[in-house]
């Protein structure tokens, strides 16, 4: 078996055709991993760090190659399948997640700044604002932060980031609103014009 | 301000790997293929169907629970002569159609001018909260009866997305585009055009650079008659919409809810006057019992408990920022 080890990168064929390919050609996938690794890694590190994020790309392509027979081949684009895999690796490193919010929500609130510097001032609202957003993030449940991430940071549309978590659309639906409803109140949407305690 | 956008830019670009890491990265891979060592794992490719199955069996068992019957062994519903009163997920499902199609009826009755580019959609709307101390110890649990209370939302969007406006802190903020804070709105000409049930469902499905949940759409904006209309026909065509018929007390008015989404133990609701048929509010309910993992701590979630409750006080067009009328 010839490995071809230095694969045209901008080939016209789809995801799905490669993966097909790879069925009876294995070497066919690593087109596959030139074409998704960078994506893969940057959503990664996004949740986890750089370092955890090489450990999961990679694992997320051993993972999709050792799938790639049941690959459905009727979806092209291959990245929900990608990202589902990398979101379940990603979900077995909870405790690094969770660590690196707080250290990013303890980071939005330790700024001094020159209150005449308006770009540091806006450099500091906006590390105010990520720390917000972090510790919202700390405290959504795992299946609703997913499919908020796969939206937000992967890019991928509700429907993909169903089919990558492999829930119904419904269900991403819904998980997606909760999500972002709490991301609007750690924004601070609100006032408080009329308080009343119920009783 | 556009939470996804603030999620995309306040977290900074994407990393870049390095050259190392992408290389053993790809040698890891080549040496996978070398070996043969591929196990073959087929992915089930029809799990989505059965799970919609067993969602609209829950919906339909929990939906009859909160009408006041037994369920028995999760099998159906007896009352107390013994009648099977588990209701037919169909029936249910047509009360939701005549309930929405009467409500589209009441929409087209109201008054409407087509609104200027700079005029604003003003929205206002009382949400029920824990308390401050409470929110601060679970953000992601229950309404407390006994703790709550109301927080007052108020949005001004303008009709040609250029102005948002926002009361924060007691003061009116005013964000223009191309300004420092950046927010995504769903342009109104688009949202002008949905006129009929099938365009509102083909909206929802297609691609779009800026969107929303067609209920979060009927909360967050002023939509001509015939829009709002057309959603609702749009709703009761959808899988999933169940009308509940346990009424809510909201705000001194009884409400009928419209159950739009069932995950497994919540139900997300559109709240109407059932006299006047308008829409007047929205909540999420817990239909189950059910334990939430999150990364800072386990929430557990109990049939009956309520998580939103928000009560929508003004949706109406007006002429400045910070109007209010």
């Amino acid at each position: 078996m010839v490995l071809v080890t230095h694969l045209d990168e901008k080939s016209s064929e789809t995801d799905a055709d490669l993966i097909g390919q790879a069925c009876r050609f294995p070497e066919r996938f690593a087109v596959v991993f030139d074409r998704h690794y960078g994506h893969i890694y940057a959503y990664a590190a996004r949740r986890l760090g750089r370092d955890l994020a090489e450990d999961v790309a990679s694992e997320t392509f051993l993972v999709a190659f050792d799938r790639r027979l049941g690959y459905d081949t009727a979806r092209v684009d291959a990245r929900p399948w990608l990202y589902g895999i990398a979101s379940n690796l990603i979900a077995r490193q909870a405790r690094a997640e969770s660590r690196r919010y707080t250290m990013l929500a303890q980071a939005g609130g330790n700024e001094l700044v020159d209150a005449h510097d308006d770009v540091a001032a806006a450099r500091v609202d906006a590390l105010a604002v990520r720390g917000r957003l972090a510790q919202a993030l700390a405290r959504l449940p795992g299946a609703e932060r997913d499919v908020l991430l796969l939206v937000a940071w992967a890019g991928l549309s509700q429907q993909e980031a169903a089919a990558a978590l492999g829930i119904p659309a419904g269900t991403a639906r819904s998980r997606l609103h909760r999500a972002r409803r709490e991301m609007r109140q750690a924004l601070g949407a609100e006032v408080e014009v009329d308080e009343q305690w119920r009783s | 301000m556009e939470e996804l956008s603030m999620l995309r830019e306040v977290f900074g670009p994407d990393e870049v790997p390095t050259v190392a890491a992408r290389d053993q990265a790809r040698t890891a891979l080549l040496n996978r293929i070398r070996a043969g060592e591929a196990t073959v794992r087929p992915e089930r490719r029809r799990r989505g169907r059965r799970w919609s199955i067993r969602m609209g069996l829950a919906a339909a068992v929990a939906a009859a629970a909160v009408a006041g019957v037994v369920v028995v062994e999760n099998l159906g519903t007896v009352d107390e002569q013994g009648n099977n009163r588990t209701a037919f997920p169909l029936a249910q499902r047509a009360a939701a159609a005549e309930f929405l199609e009467n409500a589209a009826v009441a929409a087209t009755r109201k008054a409407w001018t087509t609104p200027r580019p700079e005029q604003f959609m003003y929205k206002e709307s009382r949400e029920l909260r824990n308390s401050k101390e409470l929110e601060e110890r679970a953000p992601n649990g229950p309404l407390v009866p006994g703790s709550t209370r109301v927080v007052v939302q108020q949005i001004w969007k303008r009709i040609d997305g250029q102005v948002l406006g926002r009361m924060s802190d007691g003061q009116l903020v005013v964000d223009h585009k191309g300004g420092p804070m950046n927010w995504a709105q769903i342009p109104f000409g688009d949202l002008a055009k949905l006129t009929t049930p099938e365009a509102v469902l083909a909206w929802d499905k297609a691609p779009k650079n800026v969107g929303a949940e067609l209920d979060a759409v009927l909360g967050q904006y002023v939509l001509p008659p015939a829009v709002e209309a057309a959603f609702f026909r749009a709703l009761a065509q959808r899988e999933g919409t169940r009308l509940n018929p346990d009424m809510v007390n909201i705000d001194g008015r009884s409400a009928v809810g419209l159950s739009l989404t069932i995950e497994g133990y919540i139900s997300n609701e559109l709240l109407f006057d059932k006299e006047t048929y308008t829409l007047i509010g929205e909540r999420s309910m817990v239909i189950a019992d059910h334990t939430g993992e999150g990364l800072d701590g386990t929430t557990h979630f109990h049939k009956g408990d309520v998580l939103r409750q928000a009560v929508y006080t003004a949706s109406i067009i007006v002429n400045n920022v910070g109007d209010t009328k």
